[in-house]
């Protein structure tokens, strides 16, 4: 550690971890008022003001079509247009964020726009929910206090020395080849002084390192998160861009976007995804350009469940 | 067959070798500059041969269990490497051979 | 021994048979391009993963002859026609670089093992 940036507290990270993996579907507010293209912006203005919300889109059969702010309400009412259907008035090009998105996505995405909130849209493109910062805030501290309570009970329950129970989070940062594989050593070491058996040892080892490696030449930066319990090893790779534009081509063997810079470190060969996915007993992936990717591999410690491969 | 009888054919020098590294089994070597095709493999009792001199292939080495590493193309091996393969337990050897070579000689006694 | 003479081998499956036929001077067994590019000998046959177009271009330059790739790599489409384009053999095998090289080397030497 010497020399490079201070490590954030485990316990933060977790938070931060465990956030991150909830769904989009799960922090929203399901209970969204929307208003038809027909209305106007007076009706408009009664709904916010009823329910005290500063927000509203607009849908037509379910399908977003635009969102009105407390901002352009208040154009209207400068301009005289409070008679006026919301389509003269509402933004038109909407952002909108699918429900099963892990919710760093949605962190990005307020990062990355300007908006206060996001409709949030099911598989079939109909508006299902609201996302806001507050909702964000509200799933933090839930996830917050229920980490604390678990501090608690681990300070009257010691875990024992040996245990196989572990759930540690790893900050992994662009282009650090240097430090590139640290945290899939630790993990392996972790389980091989526990007597898992060799070969799930090194399936492990290699889902995450190839996880590992892609946050490192692939991503701006992200966390590698492992929960591990008596049954399995859950990696989860969460990233905050660039984002996978063909998720299918990327799951290709030999696709690979890297630079000839990344292919001369002897990485880039378009096998890393493939990869995990031949060692992984459970694989998942998610990706949207602009917001972020997480991957997720679950692999059996009981050898009688595994997969040969 | 000992690492050491290996290590003699491709006129290796050992950089880094864990006690009793001369008497370690080696049942296979293979050969790969690409740290995602050393993922892939599936052997026991290995040794490895690549061209590139970097903490990343010993690591990568390390994930999948490999018994030795060999540096090829007389490269120069950083101080970080060393203490990796320490770390790891692993053997580290340079040598002379390009890897083709080093690869048809390991051939002829490996692979007889 | 020839470019055409890997045709006759039983583990190589030649992908790419628009080449200038010439003697195999030597073997040369590399995953880097930069390195094959700097090292790899002229008139050498390439030993790899790497199945690129950039590893065409590479052997064009370095002046290799013929490219084995290994472990049954996908080998793109792309790859294929920039070595129709250039005249250089490409083919394919389910072995290892090792083999490979250990095998080829046999062959070269006058003495095939298979």
């Amino acid at each position: 550690m010497n020399g490079g940036p201070k490590e954030p507290l485990q316990s933060s990270l977790r938070v931060q971890e465990l956030i991150y993996g909830l769904r989009i579907g799960e922090v929203m507010t399901s209970k969204v008022f929307a208003v038809s293209r027909n209305c106007t912006m007076r009706d408009v203005q009664t709904i916010m003001k009823k329910n005290s919300i500063t927000g509203l889109p607009v849908v037509d059969h379910k399908r977003v079509v635009g969102i009105v702010s407390m901002n352009d309400l208040m154009n209207a009412l400068e301009k005289g247009g409070m008679d006026d259907g919301v389509a003269k008035w509402m933004a038109g090009e909407v952002k909108t964020l699918a429900e099963d998105m892990p919710l760093s996505f949605a962190i990005s995405a307020f990062n990355k726009f300007p908006y206060r909130r996001f409709p949030v849209v099911n598989k079939k493109n109909e508006l299902v929910g609201i996302i806001t910062f507050r909702n964000i805030n509200l799933a933090l501290i839930r996830e917050l206090s229920r980490q604390l309570r678990a501090m608690e009970h681990q300070q009257e329950n010691p875990p024992e020395p040996h245990s196989l129970v572990l759930g540690k989070v790893y900050q992994i940062h662009r282009y650090d080849f240097e430090n590139g594989g640290k945290a899939s050593s630790e993990i392996k070491q972790f389980l091989k002084m526990r007597g898992i058996p060799a070969k799930i040892v090194r399936r492990v080892a290699v889902a995450s390192y190839e996880l590992e490696i892609n946050l490192v030449a692939h991503s701006i930066g992200g966390m590698l998160a492992f929960d591990i319990n008596e049954e399995r090893v859950k990696i989860s790779a969460h990233d905050r861009g660039p984002g996978i534009p063909d998720v299918e081509q990327a799951m290709a063997e030999g696709f690979s976007t890297a630079s000839e810079w990344i292919r001369a470190q002897g990485f880039g060969a378009g096998m890393g995804l493939p990869n995990v996915k031949r060692v992984a007993d459970e694989f998942a992936i998610k990706s949207a350009v602009g917001m972020g990717t997480m991957v997720q591999a679950v692999i059996k410690l009981q050898p009688e469940n595994t997969h040969e491969d | 067959m000992d690492l050491i009888r290996v290590a003699d054919t491709i006129d290796a020098q050992l950089v880094y070798g864990p006690a009793g590294w001369e008497r370690i089994n080696i049942e296979t070597a293979f050969a790969s500059d690409l740290m995602s095709d050393v993922l892939m493999s599936d052997r026991e009792e290995m040794l490895l041969v690549t061209s590139l001199s970097t903490e990343q292939s010993i690591r990568s080495a390390g994930i999948v269990g490999v018994e030795a590493v060999v540096i090829a193309n007389n490269k120069t091996v950083t101080e970080g490497m060393v203490d990796l393969a320490r770390e790891q337990g692993i053997a580290l050897f340079c040598t002379r051979f390009p890897k083709y070579e080093t690869c048809v000689r390991l051939g002829r006694i490996l692979e007889a | 021994m020839k470019i055409s003479d890997l045709k006759l081998i039983e583990s190589l499956d030649c992908l790419q048979d628009e080449f200038e036929d010439a003697d195999i001077a030597a073997g040369y067994t590399s995953d880097l391009l930069s390195d094959v590019m700097a090292n790899a000998e002229e008139g050498a046959v390439l030993v790899t993963i790497q199945a690129h177009k950039n590893t065409v271009a590479v052997c064009s330059l370095a002046g290799v002859g013929a490219i084995v790739v290994c472990n049954r790599r996908p080998v793109p489409d792309d790859m294929l026609e920039a070595a129709a384009r250039e005249g250089i053999a490409v083919f394919t095998t389910a072995d290892n670089q090792f083999r490979t090289s250990a095998m080829l080397s046999q062959h070269l030497a006058g003495c095939p093992a298979r």
